[in-house]
């Protein structure tokens, strides 16, 4: 289950994708799981476990992308990897408005940036991503439970 | 007169706002070097169009709210800077506007996370107004530079390409300038109330003059000096870019064989006379003269919008981008 809702999610961001800009998505499947085993806790629609996933990839895709350009003098092989950085840190953004993902937009906003802080200080604090979507899920959980108590 | 006083904007108001940015992020030391880096970016100059073109925007709106515009006027800023850091790297520029571009300073990594701190806090700050769901979905939406990048990928796809279409030159254009200073009137308009239609036509506006704009930064790079350009003339094509004035040169058939021959290890000597052939063949005329044509279209929708005060501001950009240096 978790394995088919993973590959589903990378076929759907590949098909989101502007064809181009070329991006094939290379992020080792382990990099995904810890999110597919959260997203499969949570009560939601199948679509919707592909879709989070997909976002929570976008992101992941960008940052790694952006972490490998130090090593790279300049050149084609350097520009492709600051765009698709660029371009996946902007189109999160689009996938998370396409699919009315706007609480999820607003709770990760904030948390992106801050990566991006602590990245230029020289320190790397990717795991908070993954926190910051665990805390997500919780609060809606906890919103959708008291709402269905009332 | 300059830009701004002709539109009575206080640029010192601007680059303020622009500061603020960063200096009111509480997740940002004021002493942290990321703070300083984009506060000595900012300082360094530039012409401030895009939030100008904001503010202009804002006032074919019947409600402007202040704050709110002013807010994206610095976000587009931003937005802008952020790209001009990346584009350093990608081109391996060593200066912007006089000083160490940021990559020099901060290294590859630090300016690549600077960049993305300035596109991640732009999107922050639009989402805190996420209760106002219509407003905050176009705003983000307007935002996101996957057009920009977009333009981006069709250059780098097109490098030495000689069988690129002006079509497909002029897409590429749209997505990587002009899209951005469109959005920039309309957005403003938007922010202030503007009807549907206003807010269109303003967006029309600027992408003819953002087209207008990249038309005539492809004539520069051929007609100044290169102390002027601080690279030699011709460095797009060195460089692989085919710009409008090449494709024009490609429709001579005594032109073309020697400009299609040109490759990434052509001697420079051999791309000086290409370059020089171009500047002789009339192609730089013929794509001043396209140039024209889009601000042509422009001054049309200023004749439309003459009921709002504010035409005459579109008028200020308008003569200000058709009186750039040739």
């Amino acid at each position: 289950m978790k394995f088919q809702l993973i590959q589903d999610a990378y076929r759907l961001l590949q098909g989101e994708l502007s064809p181009e800009a070329g991006i094939q998505i290379d992020l080792p499947y382990e990099e995904a799981t810890p999110l597919a085993d959260l997203l499969l806790q949570y009560d939601m629609t199948p679509a919707r476990q592909r879709q989070r996933l997909s976002i929570y990839i976008a992101i992941k895709l960008a940052m790694q992308r952006h972490s490998e350009c130090s090593s790279l003098a300049p050149g084609e092989a350097l520009t492709r990897k600051v765009l698709d950085g660029d371009y996946l840190y902007s189109f999160y953004v689009e996938l998370c408005l396409k699919w009315e993902e706007f609480d999820l937009l607003v709770h990760l906003a904030p948390i992106i940036k801050q990566l991006q802080i602590k990245r230029v200080e020289g320190r790397s604090e990717d795991e908070r991503l993954l926190k910051a979507w665990e805390l997500f899920l919780q609060l809606e959980n906890n919103r959708s439970t008291a709402t269905k108590a009332m | 007169m300059k830009l701004e006083e002709t539109l009575n904007i206080s640029l010192k108001t601007v680059d303020r706002e622009i500061e603020n940015m960063v200096k009111y992020d509480r997740d940002v030391p004021r002493s942290s070097q990321l703070a300083k880096s984009i506060v000595e970016l900012i300082r360094s100059g530039g012409k401030r169009v895009r939030p100008l073109m904001v503010i202009v925007g804002s006032r074919f709106g019947p409600d402007p709210d202040p704050k709110k515009v002013w807010r994206l006027a610095a976000a587009a800023e931003f937005i802008h800077a952020a790209s001009l850091i990346h584009d350093d790297i990608i081109d391996d520029s060593p200066m912007r506007r006089g000083q160490k571009a940021m990559h020099i300073k901060l290294g590859v990594s630090g300016a690549l996370h600077v960049g993305n701190y300035m596109s991640a806090r732009v999107i922050e700050l639009i989402s805190v107004y996420s209760a106002e769901r219509e407003k905050f979905v176009y705003d983000l939406s307007s935002m996101a530079t996957t057009k920009l990048c977009l333009g981006e990928y069709q250059q780098l796809s097109h490098l030495f390409d000689y069988d690129v279409t002006i079509p497909e030159y002029l897409e590429k254009s749209k997505n990587k300038t002009a899209q951005l200073m469109a959005t920039c009137l309309q957005i403003g308009a938007k922010a202030a109330g503007a009807d549907t239609e206003t807010a269109g036509l303003l967006y029309n506006f600027g992408e003819k003059l953002g087209m207008s704009f990249q038309i005539r930064d492809d004539v520069l790079d051929f007609t100044q000096s290169a102390e002027k350009l601080g690279k030699p003339a011709g460095s797009d094509l060195r460089s692989g870019q085919v710009t409008l004035p090449v494709l024009y040169a490609l429709q001579d058939k005594g032109l073309a064989p020697s400009i299609r021959a040109i490759t990434a290890d052509s001697p420079a000597e051999e791309v000086d006379a290409v370059v020089a052939a171009i500047q002789a063949s009339g192609a730089l005329e013929q794509t001043e003269a396209l140039s024209c044509r889009y601000l042509s279209e422009a001054q049309d929708i200023i004749d439309q919008l003459t009921h709002y005060p504010a035409h005459r501001d579109l008028q200020a950009l308008l003569d200000y981008f058709s009186g750039r240096e040739k």
